[in-house]
């Protein structure tokens, strides 16, 4: 069989692994906090789960996976050998499928994005030195993983607080939360909605002018506002009862609205994590067009196997990850939920669209501190955050190693 | 690494839990002074046994909610708060507790101008007690409002009641020393000593809970 056939499939096959996996383990991160809140139940959290990972992946995953497939290491570096980048690629794949399942397996702490983005430095550096690495795109990537976070929880600090003072706070919360309900579901499917339309559709031939997206995510988003609004009107006011039995009927109000922001969720995480999957993929089997050409767009079929690759992962093993994920968080109320959803969800699809690979559940955990931060989780464990430390810095290099390692070996076997 | 890991289990469910035995022990004065003043030795020494074995569960879910409390962790109330709360909460069952055992010591002659106060004295001392209960209860709407509006007023009427119920059982406890310090050629030494130690422990346990209810106060007022 030709080298390049069994390329293809190794990197494809691989690229489909690294999409199971983040199937399998990763999506629990991004739907726990609404089946925690008990917002959605486990099989809405599924549904959910694969219907707007899917479409993330498809219509915004193009950017980080271009990112990742020519951001980080220059491919015109590789113009006189676009096997080299080839294999650099696979190497990069079976580096990080490597880690992320010993690091697992150690109890470490680990994230699939560093382990891409240290693959990726580790086989440029020992195949064409330090000057390959492309070192301003790298800064900015890294300084996204410290900002993620604390864009997460910034905004999910404000959204929370807003809900505090105008709804919880109010002297009849139940009507206060009735009343903003379809203007937070407005808001939060116009963000969507507008990300999903604008440059989203160019994957299917179908591209929206800016002005255009944005008309036709007012409309849904208006659709949705009418919805809620009539869901939430059928949820009964007391304005006699005591607060202690008024604030679930708030919790209600917002349960409804965490399914958009669950969706949301999905949908951005889908965005950015099916490139760790398939940027490595993408690079290995057009390393050639790559490294002679710089506009290359990213093909429909590629996105498909991490697409696919993560429902599959989420069908098989995911589920199960959820469910505990889920019955975990037992301190997550709806409206806290909804919070933190809605600040780590903006702050992904933001990074998605500027093509930063970053980590969703670093995002999400620093937006779980937001909503902490505004008085509204009984119990925050401080000590993740040395975690979220210990991840960039060990990652990173052990992925760069691995990577550098595998693509010797393969250098070698292959004898390029 | 996961989302979950950010979360550490919440320490206010425990605090209700807490609160349940320490009003076990509380409830059970009413009975042990109507068994003290009627000279009742077998039910005195049951009553206490009650009140210490609800006392040590107390003392039980207190450990717990301490070891679960690390500098770490972070909490929409402050740390040191939630800590005096849990000790106030614990004194009030040492207080009920040594208030048992005091009774034991010996069986006393009941000055007759004393009788009818005391009961009265008793049962503000319930009253604070309960109402502080009541507090502790209102903790989990007051977390779900995220501190904030209409539910902080009902708690902070509700402390108002229990300082100036507090203040009421003060008076009572300077009232019934001045009777029983006027008492003495009824009263033998010991017995005077031990009305003194009976009355201010009496005092002592609305004292506490007083204490314990001031620090939602701060809570908040943040």
């Amino acid at each position: 069989m030709d080298v390049t056939v069994i390329l293809i499939i190794l990197a494809a096959t691989f690229g489909f692994y690294m999409a199971w996996n983040i199937g399998a383990n990763d999506v629990a991160n991004a739907m726990g906090t609404s089946v925690g809140a008990r917002s959605i139940t486990f099989k809405q959290a599924i549904i959910i789960a694969a219907v707007f990972e899917f479409s993330g992946a498809i219509l915004v995953g193009n950017h980080v996976s271009l990112t990742i497939a020519k951001g980080i290491v220059n491919p015109y570096e590789y113009s006189s050998n676009a096997m080299v980048f080839a294999y650099g690629m696979l190497s990069t794949l079976f580096a990080a499928a490597l880690w992320v399942n010993l690091a697992t397996k150690l109890g470490m702490p680990v994230s699939t994005t560093h382990s891409i983005v240290g693959g990726v430095i580790g086989f440029g550096i020992v195949s064409h030195g330090f000057s390959s690495i492309e070192w301003t795109k790298l800064i900015t990537i890294v300084a996204s993983w410290v900002v993620s976070p604390i864009s997460g929880g910034i905004i999910s600090f404000i959204i929370f607080v807003f809900i505090s003072k105008f709804i919880l706070a109010n002297e009849k919360p139940v009507v206060a939360a009735k009343k903003y309900a379809p203007f937070l579901a407005f808001m939060v499917s116009i963000v969507l909605v507008f990300s999903m339309l604008y440059k989203g559709l160019k994957n299917l031939h179908l591209n929206l002018s800016f002005s255009y997206a944005l008309l036709i995510a007012i409309g849904v988003g208006i659709a949705f506002a009418i919805v809620i609004f009539i869901i939430v009107s059928k949820i009964p006011v007391d304005t006699t009862l005591p607060y202690k039995r008024r604030y679930p009927q708030v919790e209600r109000v917002f349960a409804i609205l965490q399914v958009i922001t669950a969706s949301y969720m999905a949908f951005s995480h889908g965005a950015n994590d099916v490139a760790n999957a398939v940027g490595p993929l993408m690079g290995a089997v057009y390393a050639n067009a790559l490294v002679n050409s710089q506009q290359v767009a990213m093909p429909l079929w590629v996105l498909s196997v991490g697409a696919v690759g993560i429902v599959v992962g989420l069908s098989m093993y995911g589920y199960k990850v959820i469910l505990v994920v889920g019955r975990k968080i037992t301190d997550m109320t709806p409206s806290r939920g909804f919070a933190a959803e809605f600040g780590a969800a903006t702050t992904v699809l933001v990074c998605s669209k500027m093509g930063l690979p970053i980590s969703t559940t670093h995002t999400l955990i620093g937006a779980v501190i937001g909503v902490g931060l505004a008085r509204g989780i009984d119990a925050l464990n401080t000590k993740v955050l040395k975690d979220v430390v210990l991840s960039w810095l060990l990652t990173i290099p052990i992925a760069a190693i691995l990577a550098g390692g595998i693509f010797i070996a393969l250098k070698g076997l292959f004898s390029l | 690494m996961s989302v979950f890991d950010i979360f550490r289990k919440s320490p206010f469910a425990a605090l209700n839990e807490m609160m349940k035995e320490v009003v076990e022990c509380t409830d059970r004065v009413p009975t042990l002074y109507e068994a003290f003043l009627n000279s009742d030795k077998e039910n005195i020494e049951r009553i206490a046994k009650e009140i210490s074995d609800h006392e040590y569960k107390t003392d039980m879910i207190k450990n717990e909610i301490r070891q679960s409390l690390p500098s770490s962790i972070f909490m929409p109330v402050a740390r040191g708060d939630l800590l005096q709360i849990i000790s106030s909460m614990d004194a009030i069952a040492d207080k009920t507790e040594d208030l048992g055992v005091l009774m034991t010591f010996k069986t006393v002659k009941i000055p007759e101008n004393v009788k009818a106060e005391i009961s009265e004295f008793v049962k503000r001392v319930l009253i604070v007690v309960n109402l502080s209960k009541e507090v502790i209860e209102e903790l989990e709407t007051l977390k779900a409002a995220s501190f904030a509006g209409p539910e902080t007023k009902t708690v902070s009427d509700l402390l108002d009641k229990i300082n100036e119920t507090e203040h009421e059982t003060d008076k009572f406890q300077y009232n019934l020393t001045k009777k029983v310090f006027n008492n003495e050629q009824e009263l033998d030494c010991s017995s005077l000593v031990l009305w003194l130690k009976i009355i201010e422990t009496t005092g002592g346990i609305a004292n506490a809970a007083e204490k314990m209810a001031n620090r939602i106060r701060l809570i908040i007022s943040q």
